[in-house]
Formats: C-alpha cells, structure tokens, sequence
C-alpha cells in the first residue's frame, strides 16, 4: 500500500471542486489509465478504482480534512487482483 | 504492472513478518522448528507459512510429515518498486492538485475584482 498526503491552500469546497475537474483526473490518469468512481461523499472523501487495459488496477481513497492552514489530503492507493477485479 | 495484492495483505501481520524473518535467518524451517523460538503454536506457524506460502514468499516442500519453507523473496521486490513508483505518481498527481486549486483562486479573484 501507499501513503501520500499534502496541505493545500483553500478549504475542502474549494479542493473537491478542483478534484472532481475533468481536466485534472486526465492529467492524473494520462492515456492509459481509466478510473471508476466507487464512492463520492463531497468534500470528504472519493473512492476511486484505476485500471490500464492489461492491469487489474488499484483502488484509491482520498480524503480532505479541514485544517488551519487549508486543506489536508490525503491518499492511500493498494492493489486489487483478479478476485477483486472479478467480485467487483 | 500491480503487485500480487496478497504480499501486503501476508506483510501486514507483525507476528508473520516474525515468522518470515525466522525463515529467512535460518535458511530453511519447517513449523515445527520455529514454534519454539517464536513462541507461538505450531498450528499458528504453520498457518502462518500457509499465507506466506500463498502470497509467493516461502515455497514449502514435503519432507516426510511435515513440509519445510524456503525464503523466495522476489514478490517482495516487485512489492517495492509498485510502492515506488505508484509514491513518487501520487507526489506528482498532489502537485498538479495543488496547482489547480491555486488556478482557480486566480481565476475566482480577478473575476469578482475585474
């Protein structure tokens, strides 16, 4: 599993707005990859299932927490094999 | 390419990082033979193999009644460079995160200043 998290300036509204940008998921995934949303709880937290066409893919979970300085996100990505991948 | 999920799942456990690190030390091991100094059951051990076994990090063989575990760490590796690379895709994706919230303050601001 992986860990990342980072502080941004701007309170969580302003944050998921730019999270669920179109513009931004395709800068994230590039040309391969494809993401599902599982959940989305605005503001607070998003779900999320990345694939390529050959990759079970991995699912991925951000949440924003208000903090004094902005905005905390943070993101855990784990891989899903193909039990997961045939039960979803 | 993702890593075999099992590997994080079979690493998560502190008593069975335990039970690798035995394994490891020593070469080999059969269940029986880490009970004692683990301090645990050789059922758990042996359950504890079994999950190892599954994740692709012990390979076990039949040795007359009981089976012995080798370490085959190569998982472990693929484990790591996933962790890496899918780290250093989430220090960018933040990034690019940030820029955006910061793009659309700018934008926010001249428009209700201009």
């Amino acid at each position: 599993m992986v860990a990342r998290d980072i502080t941004i300036d701007g309170d969580p509204d302003e944050v998921w707005e730019a999270l669920t940008d179109p513009e931004l998921l395709a800068e994230w995934l590039g040309e391969d990859g494809h993401a599902i949303v599982e959940q989305a709880e605005p503001s607070e937290r998003l779900v999320l299932w990345l694939y390529e066409d050959d990759d079970p893919g991995s699912r991925v979970e951000l949440r924003l927490i208000a903090v004094p300085a902005g905005t905390r996100v943070t993101v855990t990505e784990a891989p899903v094999g193909p039990f997961a991948l045939a039960t979803a | 390419m993702s890593p075999d999920p099992d590997v994080f799942s079979a690493l998560a456990d502190p008593t069975r990082r335990n039970v690798l690190e035995e394994v490891a030390a020593r070469g080999s091991a059969t269940a029986t033979e880490l009970a004692v100094p683990l301090g645990i059951s050789r059922q758990a051990v042996a359950k504890h193999l079994g999950v190892l076994a599954d994740a692709g990090l012990v390979d076990g063989r039949r040795a007359g009644r009981e089976t012995r575990y080798r370490p085959t760490p190569a998982p472990m590796g693929e484990a790591i460079s996933w962790m890496t690379e899918v780290g250093g895709r989430w220090d960018e994706r933040l990034a690019a995160l940030e820029r955006q919230v910061a793009r659309r303050r700018t934008a926010r601001g001249s428009a209700s200043s201009g």
